[in-house]
């Protein structure tokens, strides 16, 4: 294997796990902060790629279905949490056949509307060309996806460590009660922070929509992958979710090169190999501490 | 045979949901065709109604390749009348899943109490293999209506099964000499990494190399791959004259549009089976599909008569056009109603002895079922695709398969 296939399959790897990383962060910092395991998180992904895809059938520019889909996302987030979530906090079961029961409904929905079979969303006309560099072929678009992961891991660390919010969510992270007796208004933070993660799967699946496409039942595969990634890299950090997206990622990618074969379970291998040496996920904090 | 029977007792909360919502149909005509000829293989002349069960794959993965067979059917049933042979014709059509376990059980439920003149089906051809050696056991005529593996025509053929679609030999083979004379001597392939796979792309390096062609590199997909950039960096270092796949549905999307995108669609060829020149992927592919070739028996866009009136049918029941799959569902109640109408009535026998050799005329032009595959001889076409639909580019006449494997026939992939 010579270094060009490398480079293609390292940048191939890492715009699949960009895309993890937008979908997981939410996730993750959810379940950290609020301890919902929300299940639904990975129909978010498929439903703001269809927005997209018709206000871009509408005539709409990318940019602009981007937004309406993230936005969109963002407003079916508060009215998730804020409708239907906040009844059952506590009540891990209940959460689990809540998020569950309304993953299935909204891809039942999607059939309904979009119908069963995939669909893709164009890339946008300005980056549909590819760049070669020494002996490599590779598209533009999806060097542009892996730079708007790294500008997003980049406001996420701006966000956690420079800003009031992040301060806030990392304590709440850390401990619920704690914040809430500080006076803090926890249920605006809870709703913001479920919202701004709906948007960011919104935005993860309206970027991967010229590259992997959508089809109804996408969220559950998503959702599988995205929760490996959580589980990597350790609940309620974006860091994880950032180096565990990009590790499945590129995991994938050399996995069903080289083992085609395994390309099932390679994941799960190298997530039992990761909870073996750092139980609590990599970048996790372990429950004693 | 213990398992069986105890199979058969039970009903699972699917059969319970099936029975008392979906299969209104089917309900029905427990009720009005309780009492027939008796069990098993009781068929005769009679001129009650002719019964067809479907044992099709209507949920899961490959559920709309069983919709479309049904389409294609239903299509056929209403353009003549809800009759075959001058008798109404009654079909009750089951979920196989998917799943040769399911299938047989499946199989029993729609050949056991209530005699069946046919059986059609099924979609995977694990469930064809599963149900090959029962028929002739029960004397129930399969008409193949998709299931395409080699052996239902070499070592697992029987005298009660007959395909109306294709072979994966066919699928790989069709194209291959055409190919080497008019788009590249060197191939690059590229297929799903499972049985079917591995059978097509056997069948594609044996022709090509016999016209004179050299498949220089090859890979094996995982169904559901994302990315094939591996892939295309393999095709590109390969430099081969042409490309030549065996990808369906969202791996078929997804390979044109990256295919596109790698900047590989201008320089090297591209040619598929049926399902690269399919709406079901070159619509949600766009203008990445525009330039690809397929190569298949049937286009909607075909012109004969036949076809004319079964797209026009087709399209007004179900607002799309028909693709390959609803083609052989049309020709599944098509053929059954050429060797009813041969034999005279639906006694095995006679069936048997006009089916072999039979000749339709097809939406996909006429074709002949060879005697010695039970699979057609038929033409197939190279298609391309352009931005408002499919041109058909060149015909390769009457094409069958090899009634054994031929010299040197391996599809392990090696």
């Amino acid at each position: 294997m010579d270094l060009s296939a490398l480079a293609v399959q390292v940048l191939a790897g890492l715009t699949y796990g960009m895309l993890l990383f937008m979908i997981s962060v939410g996730l993750s910092v959810i379940f950290g902060l609020m301890g919902i395991v929300n299940l639904a998180h990975g129909v978010f992904f498929v439903l703001g790629a269809y927005i997209a895809f018709s206000v871009l059938g509408g005539g709409a520019g990318f940019l602009i279905a981007l937004v309406v889909a993230m936005v969109a996302m963002a407003v079916l987030g508060v009215l998730v949490e804020r409708l239907l979530l906040f009844r059952s906090y506590g009540d891990e079961l209940g959460q689990v056949l809540l998020t569950f029961g309304l993953a299935f409904i909204i891809a039942d929905v999607i059939k309904m509307i979009w119908g069963n079979r995939l669909q893709s969303l164009p890339t946008p006309s300005l980056l549909d060309f590819s760049v070669s560099v020494g002996g490599i072929t590779f598209p533009v678009y999806r060097l542009v996806v892996v730079l708007v992961g790294c500008l997003l891991a980049l406001l996420l660390w701006y966000l956690e460590s420079r800003t009031r919010i992040g301060a806030i969510i990392r304590a709440g992270v850390d401990d619920r009660e704690m914040v809430a007796a500080l006076g803090i208004n926890v249920t605006l933070v809870f709703a913001g922070v479920f919202a701004f993660g709906a948007a960011l799967a919104g935005l993860g699946g309206v970027l991967g929509g010229p590259v992997l496409g959508m089809y109804p039942d996408m969220g559950f595969e998503i959702l599988v992958l995205s929760l490996i990634v959580v589980v990597l890299g350790g609940l309620g950090t974006w860091k994880g979710a950032f180096v565990g997206g990009v590790l499945v990622g590129l995991v994938e990618i050399f996995g069903q090169a080289y083992f085609p074969s395994l390309s099932l379970v390679i994941v799960f291998l190298l997530m039992a190999g990761v909870l073996l040496v750092r139980p609590a996920g990599l970048f996790g904090r372990s429950p004693a501490s | 045979m213990g398992a069986s029977d105890t199979m058969r007792g039970r009903i699972g909360r699917r059969d319970f949901l099936r029975l008392a919502g979906g299969g209104l149909a089917g309900t029905l005509l427990l009720g009005v065709a309780g009492c027939g000829g008796g069990g098993g293989g009781g068929q005769g002349g009679g001129s009650g109604p002719i019964r067809i069960g479907a044992l099709l794959t209507l949920s899961g993965p490959y559920a709309t390749l069983g919709e479309s067979i049904r389409n294609g059917m239903e299509t056929f049933l209403r353009l003549n009348d809800n009759q075959i042979g001058g008798r109404e014709v009654q079909v009750r059509y089951e979920d196989s899943e998917g799943d040769p376990q399911v299938a047989l059980r499946v199989y029993r439920q729609l050949t056991g109490q209530n005699a069946v003149d046919f059986l059609m089906g099924p979609v995977i051809s694990t469930e064809a293999l599963a149900l090959a050696n029962r028929l002739q056991r029960d004397r129930i005529i399969l008409i193949n209506s998709n299931a395409a593996a080699n052996d239902l025509s070499w070592e697992q053929k029987s005298d009660y099964s007959y395909r109306v679609s294709q072979s994966n030999y066919q699928l790989g083979a069709a194209g291959a000499e055409y190919i080497f004379r008019n788009i590249g001597k060197t191939a690059f392939t590229i297929g799903m990494d499972y049985v079917a796979g591995y059978e097509v792309i056997e069948a594609f390096r044996i022709a090509y190399r016999e016209a004179g062609g050299e498949v220089v590199g090859s890979a094996f997909s995982a169904p559901g791959t994302a990315d094939f950039a591996t892939y295309l960096t393999n095709i590109r270092r390969a430099e081969p004259e042409v490309v030549f796949s065996f990808l369906s549905g969202t791996d078929a999307i997804r390979f044109l549009q990256q295919y596109d995108s790698f900047g590989l669609k201008g320089e090297i060829p591209l040619i598929g089976h049926d399902q690269l020149a399919s709406p079901t992927v070159t619509d949600p592919a766009g203008e990445a599909a525009v330039g690809v070739m397929a190569c298949s028996f049937y286009y909607p866009n075909l012109e004969n008569e036949t076809n004319r009136r079964f797209v026009e049918a087709y399209r007004k029941e179900y607002d799309q056009p028909p693709d390959t799959i609803a083609c052989q569902g049309y020709d599944t109640g098509n053929i059954m109603a050429k060797a009813v109408e041969e034999a005279g009535g639906t006694e095995p026998d006679a069936l048997i002895e006009v089916l072999k050799g039979i000749s339709l005329q097809s939406p996909r032009g006429s074709f002949t079922m060879d005697p010695e595959t039970h699979n057609p001889i038929q033409n197939y076409y190279i298609g391309e695709n352009a931005r408002d639909g499919v041109r058909i580019v060149d015909t390769i006449e009457d094409v069958g398969m090899p009634s054994r494997p031929p010299e040197g026939y391996d599809p392990s992939g090696g």
